[in-house]
């Protein structure tokens, strides 16, 4: 066992103290770096550990925070080795201490919303735990962390690159809020899902705000906990040099309640001095520790927001699955990703809590595509997401990338099953669906399906996975090929909960497969199996009636406080009465013009049950109307919100029609494939969006490549789509020589290629200097250009 | 909320119920996502003809050298809306696009507001001194360069402290932030103040 293992427990641990606090004292300017000292004043450095040594601090953290590759290149690994150098003569000059390799944030934000890929990050924390490892530390400790899916890229490459134990702290608000939005229960899940070896809070505003919020992380985990406060808020005294307002005996004083709200271990952060933990040392060397309470939770969470199963029972939307359904096949063959995040929206607008996410169509590149749609689900949803595929490797890859804490959707009571998932759920943590699926089949009897889930429990737990990381499916299968089956999923159920204690799950709407009236039978099953105590249900939360049943069954059982989820749910129905659109009403012109989302689809469909032919719909209404509505906006009568009103109408018109042809999508497809992009080094892609789901309800076939898109992708799509037309956006001047680089290239290696150029920065003269063939003023100009290409034969 | 402010940046010359509407549901949903979080700090300056010193920075800009002519001192500030803005731009952009330029402009004009409200208080903190505030100057205005964002960050350890971080090319991110330069120059000494242009969103 490492010397930090044993210790941790027996008695009160001590961090030590600030360091740029003590550089700062010693002539750091602002915004100098500390790091650098470790190689042009080792002697203070030293000198600062060993006064926190001297002053009672059991563990001291390198002056390494910022070392990383982003700030100082190829010398960040030098800076890395001096730092646990310095501190491992220290802690030989001293006589005790441990070494803790320190590694703050890399200052930079991860895709998809920074510009930092997620192999990236772990390649470059990789490097400071190589280089930290070797020289020396006793552990390693990610602190201060902002963002949890870059403490989960520190952890990855911790875990990756040495065998020493990983301590992670975060820096929260008053509330407990990380600055990227996440809490604690997140924070929590997730890095005791990656293992890490204690959970701690550091910098922040002071020792005082940390004791309830050391209260609330030691009811999400059973890790020691690590508490190193800021001496309080800093107070300007003149104009460059800030104090703390805690002294240190203050601080001792208030450090004594973040032991008792569970803290094993307490140091300090920016302000902290020797006497800071010369303080806590007398103060609270001879307290006694709270012994960690056992955890019996089991929780899923995104990078932030975190969903508990052990208390509400927990909806797990179900539509992201192709299987039996044509048009979401289509849509992951096209990589209609907006058709796929709107299933999302729609499920977590429905009240999901999770959404089940599966890509599995044999045609499909499998990997890629639950990658992407993974990566572009959690930058616009914050519901956990469940990891829904038979491939091990297509199951690792997106478990390695996702943000936060996800179900793992699935393994069986099959030997070979378990051998291949539990080492990934392991490493990356995450609740694995257990199906109660042994290798000679499925059980016929309640008793068989307990077994099974008692494999599961017994092996997960070899495989250091608690039960509190296992959801058990007792299966659900349909009562129209043998009656006796609810029964037996139900009975399988109750013993499962009453004998293992573990959670459970069910897909509950395959009991009602071949039946009429299928909902009723779902809804009336689940609220049966809920009553034998189901955690969690994969439903399609669209279903009314199941739905229903669920919220009549927490308001029931008292989930739902003053029954106001029943109630604000219960209350669109009576709204609803009255139908969207009145027959006749409005025509589908109209509803396009005026922006009448609804009404288009529902007029559509019916003109399409009616016989109408949908080329005579797409020319005669919705084209005519959104000409209509271009014209007005070109004439400043009506705005671009407008604008995109009627697109979306149109847009939703042409889902009717897409939904009736099927396979003959095409007929609506315009024949010129346009791709767009944000040019390399620009991340501010509103405007080039709103072109896209313009042209896109324009019938164009649209390829986007996002935004940051270097110039050779942008080439490579021209060449495998065979696209005519390609549309480039940058909203600042920094960024206009990736234009002129995209645009240079496309003229060399894809000459019968078409350009656009647009956004805030550009001029028709300068789009000109740049070689562009049109200037696009705003999004309709755009449309408008793709039009004129088309009508001249291009 | 200045409206009108809203409606310039739509391109929106007058108000119509369609807009009204959805600037009030833009603003009331970015107001449940916002989380405000500012960072500023006051050092001495030294300028001249063609450049500034700050913290032991020379920035080459003569806009810059212009908008702070007969100050002393800079207060240099970073703020932003939070993470939860971004977000939900990026939602609307799959969920409901026509709400996206709407959202872009109420944000920006919540920016603005933020950013002129902390300009507020740091005339108040300096009034007693007998300094008065010139108006902000940010990274990309003018001739000063986008690149010094990567020297301004470490001064206000921006990252850790309102969670900013800088991309490659030097955006911040999240996107509705901003950093800038606001003069300070004895009372007596300032002149009319020179007009800042605008960053371009």
């Amino acid at each position: 066992m490492n010397e930090i293992e044993s210790l941790l427990g027996s008695r009160v641990l001590f961090f030590d103290g600030a360091m740029g606090t003590m550089l700062t004292e010693r002539g750091l300017e602002p915004g100098a770096s500390p790091e650098t000292r470790n190689l042009e004043r080792p002697d203070e450095i030293l000198a600062i550990h060993r006064a926190y040594l001297a002053a009672g601090a059991d563990l001291i953290k390198t002056n390494t925070f910022g070392a990383n590759r982003f700030k100082f290149g190829a010398q960040a690994q030098k800076l890395v080795s001096a730092g646990v150098e310095l501190a491992r003569a220290a802690v030989r000059a001293e006589g005790h201490g441990l070494v803790a390799l320190d590694i703050g944030p890399s200052g930079k934000l991860i895709a998809p919303l920074g510009d930092l890929d997620f192999e990236d990050a772990v390649a470059a924390f990789a490097e400071c735990v190589r280089a930290g490892s070797s020289a020396g530390a006793d552990l390693v400790l990610i602190e201060t962390m902002a963002d949890l899916y870059e403490a989960k890229a520190a952890v990855v490459a911790a875990k990756e690159n040495c065998e020493l134990p990983i301590f992670v702290s975060v820096t929260a608000d008053q509330d407990g809020k990380l600055l990227t939005g996440g809490d604690l229960s997140a924070m929590a899940a997730v890095l005791s899902g990656l293992n890490a070896s204690a959970l701690g809070l550091n910098c922040g505003f002071g020792p005082e705000p940390m004791i309830e919020l050391t209260r609330e992380l030691r009811k999400w985990t059973d890790l020691p906990i690590f508490i190193n406060p800021n001496a309080g808020l800093p107070t300007k005294k003149d104009h460059d040099r800030f104090r703390y307002d805690v002294d240190p005996r203050r601080f001792a004083d208030l450090a004594r309640f973040l032991i008792d709200a569970g803290a094993w271990i307490v140091g300090g952060c920016c302000g902290t001095t020797p006497e800071h933990i010369r303080a806590l040392h007398e103060t609270l060397c001879d307290l006694a520790l709270k012994p960690i309470p056992a955890q019996k939770r089991t929780v899923v969470s995104s990078g932030t927001k975190s969903v508990s199963f052990s208390e509400r029972p927990v909806i797990i939307g179900e539509r992201l699955n192709p299987t039996g359904k044509p048009r979401l096949k289509r849509a992951l063959k096209e990589s209609d990703l907006s058709y796929l995040l709107n299933l999302g929206l729609e499920q977590q607008a429905a009240g999901a809590d999770l959404l089940d996410v599966n890509a599995g169509l044999p045609e499909l590149d499998e990997k890629r595509v639950i990658g992407e749609l993974v990566c572009e689900l959690q930058a616009i949803t914050p519901l956990p997401l469940s990891i829904d595929t038979g491939d091990p490797q297509v199951l690792e890859a997106t478990l390695r990338r996702y943000n936060g804490k996800a179900l793992i959707n699935s393994v069986s009571a099959k030997r070979a099953s378990m051998e291949t998932i539990f080492p990934i759920a392991r490493k990356y943590g995450g609740v694995v669906v257990g199906l109660t699926i042994t290798d000679e089949g499925i059980p016929e009897t309640a008793q068989g399906r307990l077994d099974a889930a008692r494999t599961i429990v017994e092996t997960a737990r070899r495989y250091g996975i608690s039960e509190n990381d296992l959801l058990i499916d007792p299966l659900t299968m349909a009562i129209s090929a043998d009656e006796r089956a609810a029964q037996i999923t139900l009975d399988a159920l109750k013993l499962i909960r009453e004998t293992l204690g573990v959670n459970c799950v069910l897909g509950v709407s395959n009991v009602s497969f071949g039946l009429p009236e299928r909902e009723r039978v779902t809804a009336a099953f689940f609220t049966m199996a809920l009553e034998r105590g189901l955690s969690a249900a994969i439903v399609n939360p669209n279903s009314r009636a199941v739905m229903s049943s669920y919220r009549a069954f927490c308001a029931l059982k008292g989930f739902d406080p003053h029954c106001l989820s029943y109630i604000a749910s219960a209350a669109p129905e009576e709204n609803n009465q009255a139908p969207v659109s009145e027959p006749g009403a409005v025509s589908l012109r109209e509803a396009v013009e005026k922006g009448l989302k609804d009404q288009a689809f529902t007029i559509t469909k019916d003109a399409l049950l009616r016989g109408e032919e949908p080329l005579q719909l797409i020319d005669c209404e919705i084209v005519s109307a959104l000409n209509a509505v271009g014209e007005r906006f070109e004439a400043k009568t009506l705005y671009l919100p407008q604008l995109l009103m009627s697109a979306e109408a149109a847009k939703a018109a042409f889902e009717a029609i897409k939904r009736s042809l099927a396979d003959t999508s095409d007929a609506i497809k315009k024949p010129l494939p346009i791709v767009l992009a944000t040019v390399r080094g620009d991340v501010h892609d509103i405007g080039k969006n709103i072109v896209k789901s313009l042209l896109e309800n324009y019938g164009f076939p649209v390829f986007d490549l996002g935004r940051d898109v270097p110039p050779e992708k942008v080439l490579d799509c021209v060449q495998k789509t065979g696209a005519t037309l390609v549309g480039l956006s940058a909203l600042m001047t920094t960024t206009l020589p990736a234009m002129k680089e995209t645009i240079e290239l496309l003229h060399q290696k894809a000459p019968g290629c078409r350009i656009m150029v647009g956004g805030a920065v550009l001029t028709q003269d300068y789009a000109d200097s740049l070689g562009a063939d049109h200037y696009g003023k705003d999004a309709m100009s755009a449309v408008r250009y793709a039009q004129s290409l088309i009508k001249s034969g291009v | 909320m200045n409206k009108k402010e809203v409606l310039r940046y739509l391109a929106a010359p007058s108000d119509t119920k369609v807009l009204d509407e959805a600037i009030a549901r833009a603003d009331t949903e970015l107001g449940a996502v916002q989380t405000p979080r500012a960072v500023w700090r006051r050092f001495p300056i030294r300028v001249e003809n063609n450049s500034v010193t700050l913290a032991e920075n020379v920035i080459e800009s003569r806009d810059l050298a212009r908008a702070l002519t007969g100050c002393t001192e800079v207060c240099l500030l970073a703020l932003t809306l939070g993470p939860g803005v971004d977000r939900l731009i990026r939602k609307a952009e799959i969920a409901e696009p026509p709400l996206v330029p709407v959202l872009q402009a109420v944000a920006a004009e919540k920016v603005e507001e933020y950013a002129d409200r902390l300009q507020e208080t740091i005339a108040r903190e300096i009034a007693g001194e007998g300094l008065k505030p010139r108006p902000r100057f940010s990274p990309g205005y003018g001739d000063f360069p986008l690149e010094y964002q990567k020297r301004l960050f470490p001064l206000l350890e921006i990252e850790k402290k309102i969670g900013v971080t800088l991309t490659d090319a030097c955006l911040m991110v999240p996107l509705k932030s901003v950093t800038a330069l606001i003069g300070l120059a004895p009372e007596e000494a300032d002149r009319a103040p020179n007009r800042a242009g605008k960053e371009p969103e």
